[in-house]
């Protein structure tokens, strides 16, 4: 029986270290690699994406990484290899102990990470939200693509400016109905569309919970129950292959027209170069992961520093900065085929 | 006398155990019919055979396990280990029929892996497969880093678009593992084995049965289908990630078996009752999308179903105890 607990523990063990293992990266090998020592001289700023991994939070570490290089500071991006809550306040918290001089947190939970905040400020470490905000924690700056507002208008503007009218059957497929920006978005552009659009009939909103396949099955079930579809409004970047993917096959089973349904949203270019390369969709809309990666550490900088962010500030390979209170801006762009290779993520 | 079989026929038909489940699916099908005006199109019946095929192979792999008295809990980190193996060397430029072989072997040898620590280690199912549930989602982000991996040869994305006949190749190989299981359950001694090893596990050992040996078996054919339908997964969707690529699919495949009257403690279990379990989750699924039932009730509604299924099978193990 003792032999049988042994090896159930070392087992667990092992299963516990293989798990951590993806989300345990090597801290960006760091000089030495004692990040406590040395702080005199170089300064650390800890970076705590949502998850590692991903090719979105890859292109905002590359950023970050980018950032610690020109100015000359230490970034440790760590993460988990999962959206977790829990892990990520763990992580942060070690690192506070471990003595950093800055603090990035994309927040898996805006109203859990209050206390740690508080915690970062206490110790006279600065904290600065990215990608997600926390609105009522202790944080200097949140670092966003753009207002949500703006957002979910832009994803809309990519849907619309495809239409040849603004009008007729459109679905809107979402990853997960519990994410504070995905719903937020969803709503400015419902709002939009029932200010400026009337002609436009919204069929269904679709979650997927950031499961491929389920989105993949919404599409192909929604387009069976609407064969008379004009248009998809994609508010996460797993929805718009999904939903091209879909479209696509239903033009081929001839149960489409070709260019009857378009496809508008969010699109993360590696996903999507497929399907904008052969015409089932003509635009999308992203923001650069990268430049919020790099802001984040440029702000921390700038805060230790002592320096106020003010706005229209030139950030070099980021470019001009939009700065409401708190909040400062990175930007979305847009992009068709003939750009989608000049974005490696 | 010729009235006489007709009745026992028709009474053996509607005996059979699957048919609660299935005269259940003929509800839920008919109830959506009625609400949504094009849910009973055939166009729509081969649009929710393509979206079940790959957990209705993934289900029987299930069904097999439990019937041993097993719970395979890595299927989906098994599932996510292969199609990332398998987009991963179509990446590196192998031969399609050279990738599809090794993924294959990959998915039978993790399978393995499983079967071996469950009988050497005597472990119970559960334990080890929680394990490796973890271990090998780990080491499909370690290596891929959890990138998307896409941008794959024409050859590779036709093993999931591909047509033979009307229907897809993902829907032929369904139906032909589909009756291969069931003849194999029915008419091989080692199908006969299992509903063996499954219902009392001592007596099979004492009829000098090799269990472990049995259950090895069974974890490397369980492996198999996974192996397969993460090639399929990643051909079909034309890119899979490793950390969100079917994180469900243990809960899914599972209730599939259980609707279809597999006993969670070993020995019951029929691969039709699992093909109407299959079918009827994936029909709900597409169904609620149809009748534009709200964002926030789809995982309660789908709940409610499930149990509603699994009360069907309770009143038919009843019956069966009461003897009529």
């Amino acid at each position: 029986m003792k032999k049988l607990i042994a090896m159930m523990l070392s087992l667990c063990l092992l299963c516990g270290l293989v798990a951590c293992k993806p989300g345990g990266e090597k801290p960006s090998d760091p000089p030495g690699g004692n990040t406590g020592a040395g702080t005199e001289t170089q300064k650390t700023f800890f970076l705590s994406p949502k998850m590692v991994g991903a090719a979105y939070w890859e292109a905002a570490k590359s950023g970050a990484m980018q950032a610690g290089e020109d100015l000359g500071v230490e970034v440790i991006w760590n993460g988990t290899s999962e959206v977790d809550v829990a892990k990520q306040i763990n992580m942060i918290t070690d690192m506070l102990t471990r003595k950093v001089d800055g603090l990035g947190v994309a927040p898996n939970d805006a109203t859990s990470v209050t206390n740690v905040f508080n915690q970062a400020k206490g110790a006279g470490v600065p904290v600065v939200t990215f990608d997600s905000d926390s609105e009522n924690a202790e944080r200097a700056y949140c670092i966003l693509p753009d207002t949500d507002e703006a957002i979910g208008e832009a994803f809309l503007a990519a849907l619309i400016n495809q239409m040849p009218e603004p009008k007729g059957k459109v679905a809107v497929m979402i990853a997960s109905p519990s994410a504070a920006n995905i719903i937020a978005w969803r709503d400015s552009a419902l709002a939009k569309i029932e200010k400026d659009y009337p002609d436009i009939e919204i069929v269904g909103v679709y979650p997927s919970n950031d499961d491929q396949q389920k989105a993949y099955e919404n599409a192909k079930s929604f387009i069976q129950a609407n064969p008379d579809l004009s248009g998809i409004l994609c508010l996460a970047g797993a929805e718009t292959p999904a939903a091209c993917k879909a479209v696509k096959e239903a033009i081929d089973a001839g149960q489409l027209q070709p260019g009857q349904v378009k496809v508008g949203g969010m699109g993360i270019p590696s996903l999507v170069r497929e399907y904008i390369k052969d015409g089932t969709m003509s635009e999308s809309v992203m923001w650069n992961p990268m430049s919020m990666g790099y802001l984040a550490v440029w702000t921390l900088d700038q805060l230790t520093q002592g320096n106020e962010i003010k706005d229209g500030m030139e950030v070099p390979g980021v470019g001009t900065i939009k700065v409401e209170g708190d909040r400062i801006y990175c930007g979305t762009f847009q992009f068709t085929a003939d750009d989608v290779d000049n974005y490696q993520f | 006398m010729r009235l006489d079989r007709r009745d026992s026929l028709l009474h053996s038909a509607l005996g059979r155990k699957e048919m609660p489940i299935i005269l259940f699916t003929v509800l839920v099908y008919a109830g959506f019919s009625v609400m949504a005006p094009n849910f009973s199109t055939l166009n729509n019946a081969a649009v929710i055979a393509q979206q079940i095929t790959i957990n209705g192979i993934v289900a029987l792999g299930m069904t097999i396990v439990i019937m041993i008295g097993g719970m395979d809990l890595s299927v989906g980190s098994l599932l996510s280990l292969c199609g990332v193996l398998a987009g991963m060397m179509d990446n590196a430029g192998l031969p399609v029929p050279v990738t599809v072989v090794l993924t294959l072997l990959a998915g039978t040898a993790l399978g393995a892996v499983n079967g071996l620590l469950i009988v050497k280690l005597h472990i119970p199912d559960i334990i080890v497969t929680l394990a490796t549930m973890n271990i090998f989602r780990g080491i499909a982000v370690m290596i891929t880093r959890s990138q998307w991996i896409t941008d794959f040869s024409s050859g590779f994305l036709r093993i999931g678009s591909g047509k033979g006949g009307f229907f897809s190749v993902p829907i032929l190989l369904y139906v032909l593992l589909a009756v291969v299981f069931a003849a194999g359950l029915k008419w091989l001694p080692f199908g006969r084995l299992l509903y063996a090893v499954g219902g009392n596990r001592e007596a099979a050992s004492l009829m000098g049965l090799d269990v472990a040996r049995v259950k090895v078996k069974v974890y490397m054919i369980d492996g198999f289908l996974l192996g397969l339908a993460g090639l399929l997964f990643a051909s079909m969707f034309g890119s899979i990630q490793a950390a969100t690529a079917a994180t469900s699919m243990q809960f899914q495949t599972m209730g599939s078996a259980l609707i279809g009257g597999a006993n969670i403690f070993g020995g019951g279990g029929s691969v039709l009752g699992t093909v109407f379990g299959t079918i009827l989750l994936g029909m709900i699924k597409n169904g609620l999308v149809q009748i534009h039932a709200s964002e926030y009730w789809l995982d309660f509604i789908t709940g409610t179903v499930i149990l509603l299924a699994l009360m069907v099978n309770l009143i038919q193990i009843h019956r069966k105890k009461g003897g009529v």
